[in-house]
């Protein structure tokens, strides 16, 4: 057969050349890597068109990949705060705080860490949310600890859009959240001991004698049922609970810490959620539900579980606050949560559960006189009773 | 063998027929079906012969029969007068059971019994003379001689209540009642299944049926309708209510134990199985069934119940039982 | 007009066909057939999946149906390991569910039907001896479809995605509440490959039995495989379309919860049943009739003899389409049915066992006749089995005809052994012996008589081990479609001889296949007829089909007109040229076979492949709620069809051409002569019972939610928006009907037509819009009730015909504008006209009832 070269303006041709060219790319980049002649010191910076493509993938990527129609979990009060608490331990240490230049060994990172007070500026919430949940490839910038919280980022992104606005001594106040020593020191560990310390990671949070949870998505622990507590506590330092803030922290308790803590707050009596009035109207549908389920959705009564005379490892429910339980509920349904013995019973159930039904019983709840140590309510105590 | 045999297979069969056959004819319907099934199973094999026999006439036969037999008019005599003759008296037959079936509706004094297909199980209602709706669970008791009256529902998909000992079976579909009537004719215990597929565990929707003589019956309804006797395992009793048993599962007199999702466990520990049929029911199999019931029963409807130690599940297990 | 040439008028013109002398006595010129070659190859290489001619394509889609046909068995044979032994855990519960799911549907989808209609496509145009079927790039499109569809579906049992529903896909068990996952969705995208292929198909078959049978064969000398095939293809038109709205409600219902199946709604999940089943009873007969057609085809050659009864034959295989309808609520005895309507079931149930005799009879009878003594070949063999097999499942078919037997027997393992008897008596054993009796046509080889005698006995011994005590373990209590099973019940023992069975039949199967390996061979055979067969399938064939098309004057023409074989060779009969220089074959009137036109067909060709495979991929990714690349694909599958219909329309320029005895024919021509007009009136048969389908349910619904339907006027639509519909709709028509009279003269183009047209196919969707519309003022909402999702389900359908017209109006705007449209050559404005005219009367009759039959009741 008589071969005949392709006409010039030929599809075969153009393909022909473009194949090329993709071949000698893919031959050029092996060879570049091989010869080991690019120098990846990170004290010798990027040259600026190395820089010009990393800043312009960077951006264009994130700007593609984020989406900016994702709706925010409706703000609940104090979230914030709530960011602001894991900023200060997770985020901090790199990027630096209001009026003090970050830490002089992250520093010499490169890409050097950017100081976030303009951050939200820079990106649109969509974009920062982004960033938090996926993290950035070869920057330091890590994912967020639970790669199946996304919804937890959006407290850091609300923190983010107050921190232009905030001088040194209010970011501290902030960051401490209801810790009487802000962000704990060198010295507050070697003066309070072990067990103090960690207990002000635990109050930037969560509740204290004083004070109330910093936000309705934190839960009210003083006076929760011990054996919850630690079975909980637990959970979260082998990762079997998922949350970005909370597995940080377990993570680095033994299991005499946990116990010492799930004493601590088994006893403490603390102030109840501040969290706005509940609709009446889900009240009374979320008490019908709680105290006689709903047959045909198969969800047996709340109370059956967690009512009077319930497993001690089962938690408390009274007073809690709405945003928290309707978002574990969620967090259930969407098969997040459920790893743990207990979380399984209550993931065949949740999943069972319409949003309606999320938020009613969340609201019922939510409604009722908040819990207190060893059984009872606070406002029980309080009023005198036995 | 094949061309002699059916008959003689059937009666083989039937001799050792299991609990849940369709030959054992225990009851109105069931019989009349087996005696169509006997006089069909003997006439077609009869027919079955001829065709056979033909084909090696046809293939085999001496020239002059072979040429005899192949003209048209065998087709018109074998292939329409003849199947219209057999077919025609058949049906008659049929709808002659139908109607003697149908009859049954004019019964005076049926028991009448609720019974609704869940996935993957029987929810059976008692409905007493005097009104009251007694609630039990997987199992059935019916008095001998007597109308049974079955109201058959479905709380989800669509089963079908098939109790081949006593009658054949009639589908529970979702927004319908169906009704289901026989007589069994002797006392004994037989077993019936779902047979319509209806989803992940079908194969384990099994169902026990005591026939007893109708005092005995009488008197098991009143005692089904009281509450159990006083639990002698106390700590049995607490984990059940504790751990959350009581939101799905009712016993009658326990406060605490009113759910209605999953099936009343009043009297659980005098049933004949576990499970919808398809485990012994004893202390070890109420162990077993809580600590793996998803195992088990794959895709069943209860929560796994993982959170149990053994201690618990052993006191639970003693508790269940006691439940008589 | 010129071109409505009816059979009077083509007597006139010619006389009646001569029938002494051939047609073209002397001898053909040089390079004649060289170049009738090379117009027919068959394009090699890479080009192969463009290939159009009946046999390649043929082979393809027989192949891919026996393909799924093993993979589905080697299903059967994994559940069958499982329920050897009582309490076995081999499979999980959920993968069994899938298992019996997927082998249920492959069998039944995506081999039995597909199957037959693969042997129509082969068979059908030889034993016509057509060059190839009227629509060749249709028939290839509905293929690769089918193959990319079928291969996809199969697939997702290899990655828990399969469905677990069951192949009848019974609600609510299917419905997202108890079916959630993209599984059952597979199940609907399986069918919805078989119901465009099944269509096409039967749009092929239809036109092709009737319209391009060889000069002669009046429909009195059609072979009896083309009239089973007549039947099969009308029972499509009629039995699909019910399958079709069944699978649309069920995924409205899953998708956007118009609840048809739900009680909450006032749905009925037996209105699955009855559509599902007033389809998937007749399709038993679907797949039962073209093998019985095959049967008493091969059965008269092997006995050297013609059948005997062929007119009572042809009766009884119309009686079965006709009495399938009748039946499908035999598979509904245990949903609570009233006793009369039993007794009508059951009656008709039983009757439908006498056509069923008079073909066996008729079967025996013609063996008696034959002079001498069969020889035990294996088309004999598997012929012989089928008549056991199907003997016997058919007496069990009688007997769950009967309703206080059905009772007990019903869903239980007596129905599976019954089934399986029917089909694999009535279908597979047929197949079989055709796959050895026709291997010739495709094959240069026969297959081994000596293997073919093993995998008989194998195959014949293991089916009766393997299915025969499914009758007993049934009868026992054993319900169908249990993953396992408890000692106590006393079915292991048979079960496990079931199990031994399957295995033997896998071993035949396996012989088969080695056979296969061994002997078949793609080529012209050796020996034209190796059997002395007397149908024109057996003439001297090569890529062309026959050198010349055979004037036909009796049923077994190589049998009754001796030396035919050598003139057809020789180019003595009509057509032994390519006088337009393309593919073509002659369309011959529908009664009497008297030639009309000679029909210019397309050749290979990339469109259709890319059409099948984007259309295939839309739907997968739709399924896959992968939305935007599903568009593209859309796009793409529009773009190949456009591209595809252009060079379809040849229009007038090369005829007319003589095809011999002196006769002249047109190679254009349009109205109700044209192939075209043919397949349109067969769409507008399964419009209209997919559009009947609907009327049923929602009658039906009506009958069981009379309380969902409005209640003395209240909630009914201003009768101002569904006049405005009815006025858009007859406007549209209009527009369309004037189109034809300023059609340009050849070579001009003018602005009127497109006017004319566009503004028809926007009013058209004009009418619609009102139609939803007046519904969305009058404050229903398709999520609230049956009554509320039946309205809205009627525009929804019509809808649907008129986003097709839109398409169609495009195509035919852009060939207007390239100037191929002008007041000859309008083929594509007709058929458009054509299904404009039936959206508009559905329409119509639509607004009538929607608005109309609330208004009577209520």
């Amino acid at each position: 057969m008589r071969f005949r070269p392709p006409r010039p303006d030929s599809p075969k041709r153009v393909l022909g050349y473009l194949a090329g060219l993709v071949l000698f790319g893919i031959v050029g980049a092996i060879a570049l890597a091989y010869t080991g002649l690019y120098n990846i010191a990170a004290d010798h910076g990027h040259p600026p068109p190395v820089y010009w493509f990393l800043e312009v993938g960077m951006t264009r990527s994130i700007e593609l990949h984020a989406d900016n129609d994702e709706v925010p979990p409706p703000a609940a009060p104090g979230l914030a705060r709530l960011g602001a608490g894991h900023f200060a331990g997770g985020c901090e240490y790199c990027h630096g705080k209001p009026g003090v230049p970050p830490d002089p060994i992250s520093r010499r990172m490169l890409p050097m860490p950017p100081k976030l007070e303009r951050a939200s500026d820079h990106w649109t919430q969509g974009e920062l949310a982004w960033i938090l949940d996926h993290g950035i490839q070869a920057s330091g910038m890590p994912a967020w600890p639970s790669q199946v919280r996304a919804d937890e980022v959006w407290a850091v992104v609300a923190f983010l859009e107050e921190l232009p606005n905030l001088s040194t001594a209010e970011y501290e106040r902030m960051v401490a959240g209801n810790a009487r020593l802000g962000a704990r020191s060198a010295d507050e560990i070697t003066d309070w001991g072990e067990a103090e310390a960690s207990l002000t990671g635990c109050a930037r949070c969560h509740d204290t004698p004083d004070a109330p949870p910093v936000s309705t998505l934190v839960p009210r622990l003083g006076g929760q049922s011990r054996d919850y507590l630690l079975a909980a506590l637990k959970q979260y330092h082998l990762g079997d609970r998922e949350s970005g803030f909370m597995m940080p922290v377990a993570a680095a308790l033994d299991a005499a810490q946990r116990s010492r803590l799930a004493d601590y707050y088994a006893a403490l009596e603390t102030p109840p959620h501040e969290q706005a009035p509940p609709d009446e109207g889900a009240v009374a549908r979320g008490e019908q539900l709680a105290l006689f389920g709903d047959k045909d959705g198969m969800i047996p009564s709340c109370r059956s579980c967690h009512g009077e005379g319930a497993r001690a490892d089962y938690p408390k429910l009274d007073g809690q606050s709405a945003d928290y339980l309707a978002q574990q509920l969620r967090l259930w349904q969407d098969g997040v949560h459920g790893r743990s013995e207990a979380g399984r019973i209550m993931a065949t159930i949740a999943q069972r559960m319409s949003a309606e039904q999320v938020k009613d019983s969340a609201a019922y709840y939510a409604s009722r006189p908040a819990f207190a140590p060893g059984g009872g309510t606070r406002q029980a105590r309080a009023d005198g009773a036995p | 063998m094949k061309r002699a045999g059916p008959l003689l297979l059937l009666l083989l069969v039937a001799a050792c027929a299991g609990p849940q056959s369709a030959l054992s004819g225990a009851g109105s319907g069931s019989g009349r079906a087996l005696l169509l099934t006997i006089v069909m199973t003997v006439g077609f094999t009869a027919v079955f012969a001829l065709v056979l026999g033909l084909t090696a006439l046809a293939i085999f036969g001496p020239q002059g029969w072979r040429e005899r037999f192949g003209r048209e008019g065998w087709v018109y005599g074998l292939g329409i007068a003849f199947p219209v003759v057999v077919i025609g008296a058949l049906l008659l037959w049929g709808f002659a059971i139908l109607g003697a079936d149908e009859a049954l509706a004019d019964a005076e004094d049926p028991v009448r019994i609720e019974v609704t297909g869940e996935r993957w199980w029987w929810r059976v209602t008692y409905l007493t003379d005097d009104g009251r709706r007694v609630e039990s669970a997987n199992e059935l008791r019916v008095p001998v001689g007597r109308t049974v009256e079955l109201a058959l529902k479905s709380a989800d998909v669509i089963h079908s209540f098939w109790l081949p000992a006593y009658a054949g079976k009639t589908d529970m579909i979702p927004g319908r009642t169906n009704t289901l009537r026989f007589v069994a004719d002797e006392a004994g215990r037989v077993r019936g299944q779902c047979a319509e597929y209806c989803g992940g565990a079908h194969a384990f929707m099994a169902f026990w049926v005591e026939a007893m003589p109708e005092a005995a019956f009488e008197d098991w309804l009143e005692h089904e309708a009281g509450p159990p006797p006083e639990t002698s395992f106390p700590d049995g009793e607490t984990v059940f209510l504790s751990s959350g048993c009581g939101g799905c599962h009712a016993v009658r007199g326990t406060p605490g134990a009113s759910g209605e999702i999953g099936p009343n466990l009043s009297h659980v520990g005098s049933r004949t199985s576990l499970g919808a049929g398809i485990m012994p029911n004893d202390r070890e199999a109420f162990v077993r069934w809580v600590a793996d019931h998803q195992e088990i029963k794959p895709e069943n409807n209860m929560p796994p119940y993982d959170i149990l130690n053994d201690e618990e599940l052993a006191a639970l297990g003693a508790y269940l039982e006691g439940l008589q | 007009m010129l071109d409505r040439t009816t059979d009077e008028d083509r007597i006139r013109a010619f006389g009646a066909l001569p029938q002494k002398g051939l047609p073209n006595p002397g001898p053909r010129p040089e390079g004649e057939e060289e170049e009738l070659l090379k117009i027919w190859a068959t394009p090699t290489g890479w080009r192969l999946p463009t290939a159009v001619n009946n046999t390649v394509i043929g082979i393809l889609y027989i192949g891919a149906a026996f393909v799924f046909f093993v993979l589905a068995g080697i299903l059967a044979l994994v559940m069958r390991t499982q329920l050897a032994v009582p309490n076995n855990d081999l499979l999980t519960q959920d993968l069994y569910n899938q298992l019996f799911t997927t082998h249920g549907t492959t069998m039944m989808f995506l081999f039995a039907i597909p199957s037959m209609e693969a042997l129509g496509v082969m068979l059908l145009p030889q034993m016509l001896a057509a060059r190839d079927l009227p629509f060749p790039r249709l028939s290839a499109f509905a293929i690769w479809a089918y193959v990319v569809g079928g291969a996809v579906f199969f697939t997702t049992v290899f990655y828990d995605l399969a469905p677990r529903g069951g192949w009848f896909m019974y609600p609510p068990n299917t419905l997202k509440e108890f079916a959630p996952g993209d599984n059952a969705d597979f199940w609907l995208l399986g069918i919805g490959f078989i119901e465009i292929s099944a269509i096409a198909g039967a749009i092929e078959i239809i036109v092709g039995t009737l319209r391009t049978r060889p000069p002669g064969m009046s429909l009195d000398k059609l072979p009896i495989f083309g009239w089973a095939m007549l039947i099969f293809a009308g029972m499509i038109m009629v039995a699909f379309p019910a399958v079709i709205l069944a699978t649309m409600l069920l995924e409205i219902e899953r998708s956007f919860g118009w609840p048809f199946f739900s009680p909450e709604g006032g749905g009925d999940p037996l209105l699955w049943q009855h559509l599902f089943w007033f389809f998937g009873h007749p399709e038993v007969y679907i797949m039962f009739l073209p093998a019985a057609g095959l049967v008493s085809m091969m059965i008269p050659t092997i006995a050297q003899t013609k059948l005997v009864g062929y007119r009572l034959v042809v009766l009884a295989l119309i009686a079965t389409g006709f009495f399938s309808f009748g039946l499908w609520v035999h598979h509904m005895y245990a949903t609570g049915i009233p006793g009369l309507s039993l007794a009508f079931f059951s009656a008709a149930s039983a009757a439908v066992a006498i056509p069923s005799g008079i073909q066996v009879f008729s079967w025996l009878a013609t063996l008696a006749k034959g002079r001498r003594r069969i020889r035990f070949t294996p088309p004999a063999l598997f012929l012989l089995g089928t008549v056991f097999i199907f003997v016997l499942g058919g007496l069990t078919g009688v007997m769950v005809a009967m309703v206080p037997f059905d009772l007990q027997a019903h869903d239980t393992y007596f129905i599976t052994a019954h089934m399986h008897y029917v089909m694999i008596g009535g279908m597979v054993f047929p197949l079989f012996a055709t796959f050895y009796y026709w291997a010739p046509m495709v094959s240069s080889r026969l297959l081994s008589e000596r293997l073919g005698q093993v995998a008989f006995w194998l195959m014949f011994i293991g089916f009766n081990v393997s299915f025969f005590p499914m009758h007993i373990t049934g009868l026992l209590g054993m319900p169908r479609r249990v993953w396992t099973y408890p000692d106590e019940v006393g079915w292991g023992g048979y079960n496990m001889v079931s199990t031994i069975g399957a295995y033997i039949i896998a071993a035949g199967v396996a012989v088969f296949i080695w056979d296969l390996i061994k002997n078949f061979r793609v080529g012209n055979a050796e020996e034209d007829n190796p059997w002395n067969a007397g149908t024109l399938e057996f003439l001297p064939q090569d890529d062309y089909s026959t050198r010349s098309i055979p004037h036909v004057t009796t049923r077994d023409p190589l049998w009754d007109q001796p030396g035919l074989a050598e003139e057809v060779k020789a180019g003595h009969h009509y057509l032994p040229n390519a006088p337009t220089g393309g593919r073509e074959t002659i369309v011959t009137s529908a009664i009497h076979a008297v030639p009309q036109y000679v029909i210019q067909m397309p050749g290979p060709s990339w469109t259709h492949v890319i059409a099948a495979v984007a259309t295939a991929a839309t739907f997968l990714l739709l399924t896959v709620k992968v939305v935007t690349l599903a568009m593209i694909c859309a796009v793409v599958a529009v773009a190949a069809m456009f591209f595809w219909l252009w060079d379809v329309d040849r229009g007038p320029d090369k005829g007319p051409v003589e095809i011999g005895h002196g006769i002249e024919l047109p190679v254009y021509v349009t109205g109700p002569v044209a192939h075209g007009w043919w397949a349109m009136m067969v769409l507008y048969l399964v419009g209209g019972s997919l559009y009947l389908s609907y009327l049923f349910s929602y009658l039906y619904m009506w009958t069981v939610s009379p309380e969902t339907w409005p209640q003395g006027g209240a909630g009914l639509a201003n009768l101002g928006w569904p006049l405005l519909s009815a006025l858009c709709l007859i406007g549209s028509a209009a527009a369309f009907y004037f189109t034809k009279r300023v059609l340009p003269e050849r070579g001009r183009i003018n602005l009127a037509p497109a006017l004319l047209m566009g503004g028809g196919a926007l009013l058209a969707c004009a009418g619609v819009a009102a139609e939803i519309w007046g519904h969305v003022q009058a404050g229903l909402r398709p999520t609230q009730s049956v009554y509320d999702a039946m309205v809205y389900l009627s525009p929804v359908l019509t809808g649907q015909i008129v986003v097709a017209i839109c398409f169609m109006t495009l195509f035919v705007l852009l060939r207007h504008a390239r100037g191929k449209l002008d007041n000859v050559r309008y083929a594509n404005y007709e058929n458009t006209a054509l299904l404009v005219y039936f959206a508009v009367g559905q329409g119509l009759l639509g607004l009538l009832f929607i608005h109309g039959f609330p208004r009577m009741v209520g």
